[in-house]
């Protein structure tokens, strides 16, 4: 791998004062030579106080805006600061950091635009409910009638994204539980999408965002936007679509 | 129709229009929002003032009383006005959205700059008393 590939790791950080030194000190030991941002998306335990003291870069929003919002607004930095690749982790310690480096060396060699950290490759570590992996599986599928790419873990949240598709995310993202309809976005763009196997362990602080009531809502509102990714009319995002050739000037610059 | 109605339609035509006026005098309703109001009350109106024409549009839809038609009218008024407000939310949605994002990235910008600003303040101090030092040592 090439020594000089700017890459920003990106910490969406919700309450999570009581782990996020944890998670920022083992993405900073397993994966030097990356920057790292976290995103407090108004949390009000004093996260925001911890990472001043940590000096942590990071970005504040007034507001909670949630997963999606908050991982946008590391996006947003990303194209604006020029990184070459952005690294979505969660900032309650399911991902390991590890596995960064080696993903970005496995994406360069085969060309793929966005990596995602699968846990149902290999059945190894933390698999989550028999329930939940139904609800996986069946959106799995439907990502596949959509694109026609068959992604496994399609709501993992730990994710890698090049240059072209900061720029994407940056312009366009969905805003609660935006993993899964990432996808076929990705794929209609013209990107390569691939899963790598990982090990993910238990949450070690905080927890999901999805308790038993909201996951209704979750399988109907992903469902519906996987459905729907092909039939909204989206703004040509200048900063995306018409400048899929400016990327390497902006790379070198 | 009987007259009751028409003058419950009249009432009710005359407090949409008041409350939008009222609204609007205190500029609490834009004009843009007040349009679907005023043509509400221009449709109650209608309704109240020519039942026969109620009359002939039940007819036709095949219902058999016209004061059932006023409820479907007013009942599909609405629900298109909901779905519009729906719409108008989620617009407010995402702007809001743009400008937390925005505003947490201009925070961080200019906290960097007042970093960089008070580094360098200190460095000219620094130079400022080295310089001092020297011509005493002098």
């Amino acid at each position: 791998m090439k020594e000089m590939t700017k890459i920003l790791v990106i910490v969406p950080a919700y309450n999570e004062a009581a782990g996020i030194a944890e998670t920022i000190g083992e993405i900073r030991e397993k994966a030097p030579g990356t920057d790292i941002l976290v995103v407090n998306d108004g949390s009000g335990d004093g996260t925001g106080r911890v990472l001043e003291r940590l000096g942590q870069m990071h970005l504040d929003h007034c507001l909670n805006l949630g997963i999606g919002g908050a991982v946008q607004s590391g996006y947003k930095y990303a194209e604006r600061a020029g990184y070459e690749y952005a690294v979505q982790i969660d900032g309650d310690g399911q991902h390991d950091p590890a596995y960064i480096m080696e993903m970005i060396a496995w994406m360069q060699d085969n060309g793929i635009d966005m990596g995602i950290g699968s846990r149902f490759l290999e059945y190894q570590g933390f698999q989550s409910s028999l329930m939940r992996r139904a609800g996986i599986r069946f959106l799995s599928g439907l990502v596949y009638l959509s694109c026609g790419v068959h992604i496994h873990d399609v709501t993992s949240g730990f994710r890698i994204v090049n240059r072209r598709f900061i720029r994407l995310f940056a312009a366009d993202y969905s805003d609660d539980f935006p993993e899964t309809d990432s996808i076929p976005r990705v794929v209609r763009c013209g990107g390569k999408v691939a899963e790598y196997p990982v090990v993910m362990r238990e949450r070690m602080t905080g927890k999901s965002s999805i308790d038993l009531g909201k996951s209704m809502y979750y399988m109907v509102k992903v469902s519906l936007a996987v459905l729907m990714n092909s039939f909204i009319l989206r703004k040509p995002a200048d900063s995306f679509y018409g400048q899929a050739d400016g990327d390497k000037d902006d790379i070198e610059a | 129709m009987n007259i009751h109605l028409r003058l419950l339609l009249l009432a009710g035509a005359a407090i949409f229009f008041g409350y939008t006026l009222y609204y609007i005098r205190k500029k609490q309703l834009d004009l843009y929002h007040s349009i679907r109001w005023f043509v509400l009350s221009a449709l109650i109106l209608a309704m109240a003032l020519f039942p026969e024409l109620l009359t002939v549009l039940a007819h036709v839809a095949g219902i058999e009383i016209p004061s059932n038609l006023v409820f479907l009218i007013m009942i599909v008024y609405l629900m298109l006005t909901c779905l519009s407000l729906s719409a108008s939310v989620s617009r407010q949605h995402a702007r809001i959205r743009t400008l937390v994002q925005e505003a947490a990235l201009m925070e961080k910008r200019i906290c960097e700059l007042e970093r960089r600003i008070k580094a360098s303040e200190e460095n000219d101090d620094d130079i400022v008393a080295r310089e001092a030092y020297k011509d005493k040592s002098r």
